[in-house]
């Protein structure tokens, strides 16, 4: 009935379905992660709602109903199955996560999705990063995201909150309003991101010695520091997850991967749930480490290890700002940020004994391809009040004692 | 006479608000300090022989620029080492022939070379009252032998041991036959490839090593240097793709391998976080600076007697002839480098600003007390370079 698919992930689909009484047949350019999903993440492979977006296609109808067999014409139909615990994606926030939640504790009897996606909408209770409305299928990777880690369930044709879940439970009491996660909130979040088994092998494992069960604070004490790097091959990307010593953990190479891994889970693992920090080296590659809960290593420990590189045979040392990242935020496991915070404290309250000093941005972003790849390496550059990106810091002799006194 | 600066005792204001680079028309100092160590690394590679790369390290306003044109003005001409500065080399190898070339000038290299090579080049014809290199042309294109001056000129090139290649012989002599009707470079000459191009296509090495032995031969001097400064500006606007920025490193690494087997310097001043980009991304490149670390050159920040001394010697370029001043550091006090703050007098440029902002604030008021008082200078260095404000630790700087 209808052609083969012929095996791309980002192919032209041709469905046919039927729509009411009329039969309908539409090409469809839709990411195949995203169309295999959303016909497979409702039960008998029908959506239902007034209102679907397909792909580009937005369609007006009270049922489309996908034909029997239509997904049985891909080449490798196992492929689909094989991906679809790669369903984490990295373009919503926690935050967003919560706002739904807030949303369904407040139907105890659930919502139908394309209900929740109403409301949503009509109460404007979610935008995106750049503050448009979320499409329908950002929705959808919420509504499954939700699923996926049990904070929600299915009860007939609705969601409800799974409050039958002690983690939940806790959530449910916790919630607050506001941009951000509240500590509490992004505990819990990061506990039920833990305990989920696919979130772990795809990503948490890759920094635990043993791949038994852990939760947040085994994770952030216990994990060791992971490598990432990116090539591109012939067959296209390729991302390489290796330890400190070279040995080399995971390799991924697929899109729906590369979406669910690098730019989901290591994500929400470094923007939202706060468990890893990230820097960046020529000479090592992307470095991702576990930091602790921040603010619980006191500034104070920050600051002796800086000026403990103070040499005190000569009136000045300069520190690469990159070396001090990478030497106490991964060794004492905080995040850069508060590396940086320490500095500037320092320099504050030192001005005529500490000097910062600047490095070309040109030559920062040297090797990077794209604006966003940009702005990641400049995460490990101190900026200072006149915008200006700090590669190094010079300390003075006396500085030490100064602190002291 | 401004009479205000000649209350100050001075006939012009020493110090340059940019502070960036060698002051112009003033002796050029650098601190002993400075001044030891660069002598005891330039001696020590002065006595080997073929390439010499070395790499000059420091921040912003450290004296980088500076150190180096005290280079090219003092320390090279009198070691007999013809120096080339250049602010940015370009990415490309004949990016940087083509910034070498326009330097010298095409009818001054062409002059350079035509005269080396003048011995072996017959007459075509010249007049018994007109010699030199443009007259010459001038026959050559009158009796249209071009082609025959090409060749003959190529062949003398590789006689001289100047080029051995065909190519880069003819290429080289079409620099000195061209020159009548265009006495300049354009950028496209530098473009391998292109009709009319003065480059040899694929074969910059020898193309360089030529040109360098026509430098240092014709302008009887006993080596070469290339300055490069602000290594780090590689790209000002655009990004580069990872495969242009090792294009660049490779760039200064060949040219140190091609140079290898002549008297050849190549000095490079260069931020801390240029130094260790290149130990990352090329670290054979940075071992060929600094022979693993043997001769590299950080700039030292200056200490407060260097302060000081950089200071009198600026003032003592601007003092008024026959007139002694009441002390050496006037109008500064005598412990000027006390009242200043360690970072602003271990920078030079910071320290040649604030000088510059003192003297010309008290131009502008007659009654101002000279010597300048500690709350003045320290006014005025918090004006130029304020201090961090010490609240709000928990936000960004």
């Amino acid at each position: 009935m209808l052609p083969a698919w012929d095996g791309s992930y980002r192919e032209r689909w041709l469905l046919s379905a039927a729509v009411g009484n009329a039969a309908w047949v539409q090409v469809i350019e839709v990411g195949i992660d995203w169309l295999t999903a959303e016909l497979w993440g409702i039960d008998d492979s029908r959506i239902v709602g007034d209102s679907v977006e397909l792909g580009r296609v937005a369609v007006m109808s009270d049922e489309i109903q996908v034909m029997e067999g239509s997904l049985q014409t891909a080449s490798d139909p196992q492929a689909l199955s094989r991906e679809q615990h790669l369903w984490m994606r990295g373009h919503y926030s926690f935050a967003e996560l919560r706002e739904l939640v807030t949303l369904l504790k407040e139907y105890p009897q659930g919502l139908r999705p394309m209900e929740l996606n109403r409301i949503v909408y009509e109460l404007e209770l979610i935008r995106t990063q750049k503050g448009n409305k979320p499409s329908p299928t950002t929705l959808y990777h919420y509504r499954r995201a939700l699923l996926k880690l049990g904070i929600v369930k299915r009860q007939g044709r609705n969601l409800v909150i799974a409050s039958d879940d002690a983690l939940v439970a806790a959530l449910v009491d916790y919630l607050t309003e506001g941009p951000g996660l509240s500590p509490e909130e992004r505990h819990i979040f990061a506990e039920v991101v833990l305990r989920n088994v696919e979130c772990r092998q795809n990503f948490f494992d890759l920094f635990m010695p043993n791949d038994g069960l852990y939760d947040r604070a085994e994770f952030m004490t216990k994990g060791a520091p992971v490598i990432w790097q990116a090539s591109r091959e012939r067959k296209g990307r390729r991302v390489v997850f290796s330890r400190m010593d070279g040995e080399i953990i995971r390799q991924i190479g697929t899109a729906v991967e590369i979406q669910a891994i690098l730019y989901g889970l290591r994500h929400w693992a470094r923007d939202d749930l706060l468990l890893i920090d990230e820097l960046f080296r020529e000479d090592i590659g992307n470095l991702m480490f576990p930091i602790r809960e921040p603010g619980s290593a006191p500034d104070a420990t920050i600051k002796q290890a800086i000026l403990g590189e103070i040499s005190p045979e000569n009136e000045w040392t300069v520190l690469s700002v990159q070396d001090l990242i990478y030497k106490w935020g991964v060794g004492l496991r905080v995040p850069v940020a508060q590396v940086f915070n320490t500095i500037a404290q320092i320099y504050r309250k030192h001005p005529d004994k500490v000097a910062l000093i600047a490095t070309s941005r040109s030559l920062a972003t040297l090797t990077t391809a794209s604006g966003f790849r940009e702005d990641f390496e400049l995460r490990n550059y101190l900026q200072d009040e006149r915008g200006r990106y700090i590669s190094h810091i010079r300390l003075h002799q006396h500085l030490r004692e100064d602190t002291n006194g | 006479m401004d009479n205000q600066l000649e209350r100050l005792g001075l006939r012009f204001n020493p110090f340059e608000p940019a502070a960036s680079g060698a002051p112009l028309g003033l002796e050029l100092w650098v601190p002993e300090r400075w001044r030891t160590q660069m002598h005891e690394l330039l001696n020590t590679l002065e006595s080997g022989q073929g390439v010499k790369a070395l790499a000059i390290q420091g921040e912003y306003g450290s004296g980088k620029t500076y150190l180096l044109r005290w280079l090219e003005f003092v320390e090279l001409p009198f070691r007999r080492i013809r120096p080339y500065f250049f602010d940015n080399p370009g990415v490309q190898f004949y990016d940087l022939a083509n910034r070498l070339l326009r330097q010298v000038g095409r009818y001054e290299f062409a002059k350079m070379l035509w005269e080396y090579l003048s011995p072996e080049l017959p007459g075509f014809q010249m007049t018994l009252f007109e010699q030199g290199l443009i007259p010459w042309l001038r026959s050559v294109k009158k009796f249209k032998r071009q082609d025959d001056a090409r060749s003959v000129m190529a062949k003398a090139i590789m006689k001289r041991d100047i080029a051995s290649d065909e190519e880069i012989a003819h290429k080289l002599a079409q620099i000195v036959v061209g020159t009548l009707d265009q006495p300049y470079f354009e950028y496209r000459d530098f473009v391998a490839g292109r009709r009319g191009a003065v480059v040899a296509e694929k074969e910059e090495p020898p193309y360089f090593t030529a040109i360098i032995r026509i430098l240092k031969k014709a302008g009887h001097s006993t080596a070469i240097a290339f300055l490069v400064d602000e290594f780090e500006e590689i790209s000002l606007q655009k990004r580069l793709t990872r495969r242009q920025a090792y294009d660049y490193l490779a760039t200064m690494k060949r040219l140190i391998n091609v140079a290898r087997d002549e008297d050849f310097w190549l000095i490079v001043s260069m931020i801390p976080e240029a130094a260790e980009k290149i130990q990352q991304l090329e670290a054979s490149l940075w071992d060929r600076f600094t022979s693993q670390g043997t001769y590299e050159f950080r700039i030292p920040p200056l200490n407060g007697e260097e302060a000081t001394e950089l200071v009198r010697w600026r003032l003592r370029e601007a003092r008024l002839p026959g007139e002694e001043p009441p002390t050496p550091d006037f109008p500064f006090p005598e412990e000027l480098a006390s009242i200043l703050r360690p970072t602003t007098i271990s920078l030079p440029r910071r320290l040649v600003k604030v000088a510059f902002y003192a003297i010309a604030e008290a131009q502008q008021k007659p009654d101002m007390t000279v010597p300048f008082t500690l709350e003045f200078l320290r006014q005025i260095e918090e004006r130029v370079y304020p201090a961090p404000e010490a609240e709000g630790e928990e936000a960004s700087l």
